[in-house]
């Protein structure tokens, strides 16, 4: 995904022991968050209400999201809080497997590591049946079989790298995968978007039996568009039997198409019950309509401030609220195209990437034009919240013109009327280097999304200490999907884009897991730019097929490359959110980075 | 009148197919296409094409628009991938309340207008004239959405006299069942509104005052009250009911923004979400709603012509 779009968090859960009844037999199995007595009633009591991103309500309920419904809201706010997916990623502030509210113990390999096998912990649908490894296996069909409309499908990834799934017993399922993937890429990236899928919808019609369908790969398309149909009527989401059988924390007691929807617990829920008695979620036209609800004391329990009214900082805290920065697992950059016929050649010089990162004055952009609610980047992998994956503490391209010059003086540049000149054409280490002819300026269009004022006053920034080198860029302006629409991957005549920031960077969802396949291996669907490294490819290839013990060596050489390497411009990354917290309530910190919320964790004193 | 009434049906049809032909053409010129803009840019390819294919985004313009009209014979608006639910779906839950508040917006403020502009008339260059231009003035000078703000921080959040956000629900009758929060929002539409038909009714009616029919009854010994509202009023108000027809678009447009500010979505705020995610069914869906309510707004207006002036003829 690449939209920041709001949403709230949790707190952690320490591990209890838990009591099972598993098919008669009773099980003792020591499971963090598991399964506890179904009909404990909530702890608390009372309603907390919160603030859906403004203008983006959830549209879909149905879990195997397709493309056009493959948003941060549907999946991590809404559909997660009815059906709990297979591993959940998130614990704290950190990117890492949940074991506590993960319905299955985390995953054993083969010694070949091409089989991984499942093992689900007690929980129940809502209906009375367990969660089975047969749910699982549904699920794997449905996707299977259609993942040209799962918003998640990359192609060479889930479901194409599992060439088979085998039901072991009720409890266990084993997948056997195409070659040996690291264990921690395909658990954070591929295991973690399986959500298993009552039996109950495993089928074609209102009336159908359920239980076979999904067997045959027509009988899994034929269930998915009749699931995928069923989640279209909005206005049932919460009367359709279907969507009444849950085995997350909540079902929706009310939901109105414009977004609003009311939790109330879910009584047959295995792990504890929330401690609230009542979650509202309701939905906003815009930032300001939520802020002016806040302002006038209506406003939900948990909301945001917009970047845009931080002067009005002071007074809501004075109203109780209480201000939590929410970072997501993102990094920020602009894009550079290696393909266009006019810069094309100019970008793909290093040394030229070197010195218009050099320009970049990410300390001053965070602290004017973000409001120091934002960070610099240097590398493609999160810095903040702090973990560790990221291994790049320093900046190799600090904030000097000096230095900018000079790199573009010794390849042959001359500043003439303001704007670098190439004076000095050839492939020799001092001179302009290949493709670029003598009199070749330094002068670029950046397309920039318009809708994010904190971002414009950086990018004014950027176009004068460039300028002050003697690049000259010029700032177009456009809406956000102009700038998607334009920034696609191209080449010849055409492909006009130079640069192009829109602003909101790349965040890793639902691949958690911080590696580039996605963005700058050669002929990514979503490397922009036409980068195109060998040893960048290599790299990228090794993280995700390192053996355990190498995982983390493989993340540090990708990422120390990338940040040497420059593919992109990397610019400050900004908080996802300002949630404001109002008095009295508890737990929504820290914040999961990758954007979910535990409303179950929310407590009212 | 019948006749008339057909014809003008007729050039409506007539216009409603220019207009989704205008948009058609200039939505499909966006950069970017529907798909990728639904879908997002880390979309993979595959992905995109089923989602091209199976809506007819891989055919030729022509054949795109062929098919849509086919559809819309058919009383299929099309379906919104962004809000996951029919395009007639939206416009009959949207539509309403958007109706509702350029409704009462408009009630609100030709009842204000009228008279005033009336009164202006009536004292041309006097204080009160130069009070009521300078308030529309004003008035029109504000923008909608600053308007709206302003009210909302004054007594929403000073005065705590009515609620920040406009009635929440997505029915008529539930919006209708909270009115004091509709009162901000109204009153923020009317504002701008009243300031322009206000404008109207005064040089119209300053033009009805020194007409002969005005001339010959005063001479006849009818009072000013008499002449303002049984000679001047009926006269000045035609250009009036015109610019009321023709004028809501321009209302609408203001309700996008006072929608936005008031929690209130309708479908203003339907069509300017449409625009932002490329959503050409929804923008489709509106841009027809909004041609049809023009044409039938003027066609209202032609008909008040008729009976506000006798001698009009159709």
């Amino acid at each position: 995904m690449v939209g920041k779009t709001a949403t709230p968090h949790l707190m952690r859960k320490s591990a209890r022991l838990i009591g099972l009844a598993v098919a008669g037999a009773v099980v003792l199995s020591a499971c963090a968050g598991g399964a506890s007595s179904p009909s404990s009633s909530p702890k608390g009591g009372g309603t907390i209400s919160f603030a859906w991103p403004p203008s983006s309500p959830p549209t879909d309920i149905f879990p195997l999201l397709s493309a056009s419904q493959y948003t941060n809201v549907n999946l991590n706010e809404f559909t997660n809080l009815l059906y709990r997916p297979l591993y959940w990623i998130g614990e704290g502030s950190q990117v890492v497997l949940n074991e506590g509210r993960s319905l299955a113990y985390p995953p054993t390999w083969s010694s070949n590591g091409r089989v991984v096998t499942v093992r689900l912990k007690h929980f129940m649908w809502s209906n009375g049946t367990a969660v089975s490894a047969r749910d699982v296996l549904f699920w794997q069909n449905l996707v299977t079989a259609n993942k040209d409309q799962d918003g998640g499908y990359v192609p060479g990834n889930y479901p194409d790298n599992v060439v088979a799934t085998k039901v072991i017993n009720s409890t266990t399922v084993q997948f056997t995968l195409n070659k040996a993937w690291n264990q921690t890429w395909f658990l954070l990236n591929e295991l973690a978007q399986i959500v298993p899928l009552p039996l109950a919808w495993d089928k074609t019609c209102a009336t159908c039996a359920a239980g076979t369908a999904d067997e045959t790969p027509a009988g899994a398309k034929a269930v998915y568009t009749y699931l995928e149909g069923q989640a279209k009527k909005l206005t049932t989401y919460a009367t359709n039997p279907l969507w009444k059988i849950v085995d997350g924390e909540w079902t929706l007691q009310q939901f109105m198409p414009d977004g609003y929807s009311v939790f109330v617990p879910n009584k047959h829920y295995s792990g504890p019950q929330p401690h609230i008695s009542r979650f509202v979620a309701e939905p906003f036209t815009s930032a300001v309509a939520e802020f002016n609800a806040i302002k006038s004391g209506s406003g939900p329990d948990v909301g945001y401030l917009p970047v845009t009214d931080l002067p009005a900082k002071a007074a809501v805290l004075a109203q109780g609220y209480s201000l939590a920065p929410w970072p997501d697992w993102n990094y920020n950059f602009i894009g550079l195209n290696f393909h266009n016929p006019t810069v094309g050649k100019i970008l793909s010089q290093l040394y030229i990437r070197q010195a218009l990162q050099h320009l970049m004055d990410q300390t001053t952009m965070v602290k004017y034009a973000y409001g120091g609610y934002a960070w610099p980047i240097y590398g493609p992998v999160p810095p903040v919240p702090a973990n560790n994956y990221n291994t790049i503490k320093s900046n190799p391209y600090p904030y000097n013109i000096a230095a900018a010059k000079q790199l573009l003086t010794t390849h042959g540049w001359t500043i003439s009327n303001g704007v670098a000149v190439c004076s000095r054409p050839g492939t020799g280490g001092s001179q302009c280097g290949i493709g670029i002819k003598a009199g070749a300026a330094l002068k670029f269009t950046m397309l920039l999304a318009n809708e994010n004022p904190p971002l414009l006053i950086a990018m004014q920034d950027y176009k004068s200490d460039a300028a002050k080198a003697g690049i000259d860029i010029t700032l177009t302006q456009a809406p956000i999907l102009t700038v998607f629409g334009d920034m696609s991957p191209c080449s010849g005549a055409s492909c006009s884009w130079q640069m192009g920031n829109y602003g909101v960077g790349w965040t890793y969802f639902p691949d958690y897991y911080p590696t580039g396949e996605d963005t700058f291996e050669t002929g990514a669907g979503t490397n922009f730019g036409g980068y195109s490294n060998p040893v960048n490819d290599r790299n990228i290839v090794y993280t995700n097929t390192a053996p355990p013990a190498q995982s983390q060596s493989a993340l540090n050489t990708y990422q120390q490359y990338l940040a040497q390497q420059l593919p992109v411009l990397w610019q400050p990354n900004y908080d996802y959110q300002l949630t404001l917290v109002r008095s009295g309530v508890h737990g929504v910190t820290p914040q999961s980075p990758v954007l979910q919320i535990i409303p179950s964790e929310w407590s009212r004193s | 009148m019948v006749v008339f009434l057909i014809r003008r049906v007729l050039e409506a049809v007539a216009v409603l197919l220019g207009v989704t032909l205008v948009v058609f053409l200039l939505i499909h010129l966006l950069p970017g296409g529907a798909a990728r803009a639904l879908l997002g840019p880390r979309a993979s390819a595959p992905v995109v094409r089923a989602f091209e294919i199976a809506n007819g985004y891989n055919k030729p313009l022509l054949v795109q628009y062929v098919d849509y009209l086919a559809r819309l014979l058919h009383g299929n608006l099309g379906f919104s991938y962004h809000y996951n639910q029919s395009v007639g779906a939206l416009l009959a839950q949207d539509g309403p309340k958007t109706a509702l508040l350029v409704g009462m917006a408009i009630v609100i403020a030709v009842a204000v207008a009228i008279p005033l502009g009336l009164a202006q008339a009536a004292k041309r260059n006097k204080a009160l004239d130069h009070i009521g231009t300078s308030l529309a003035l004003t008035g029109y000078s504000l923008p909608v959405f600053w308007v709206g703000i302003i009210l909302i921080q004054l007594f929403a959040i000073k005065i705590r006299a009515f609620p920040a956000e406009a009635p929440q629900g997505t029915t008529v009758s539930q919006v209708l069942s909270q009115p004091s929060a509709l009162v901000l929002p109204v009153i923020t539409l009317a504002i701008v509104t009243t300031a322009l038909f206000s404008r109207f009714m005064r040089s119209s009616a300053i033009e009805a005052l020194i007409q002969d029919y005005t001339r010959t009854a005063r001479s006849k010994g009818a009072s000013q009250v008499r002449v303002l509202s049984r000679h001047v009023l009926r006269n000045a108000l035609l250009p009036v009911l015109t610019l009321i027809g023709l004028s809501l678009p321009g209302i609408v447009t203001g309700a996008i923004l006072v929608e936005s500010v008031f929690n209130y979505p309708g479908m203003g705020l339907l069509l300017w979400n449409a625009a932002s995610v490329h959503d050409f069914p929804v923008l489709m869906g509106c841009a027809l709603v909004a041609g049809a309510a023009t044409v039938v707004g003027s066609l209202v207006a032609d008909v008040l012509y008729a009976i506000a002036d006798p001698r009009i003829r159709y």
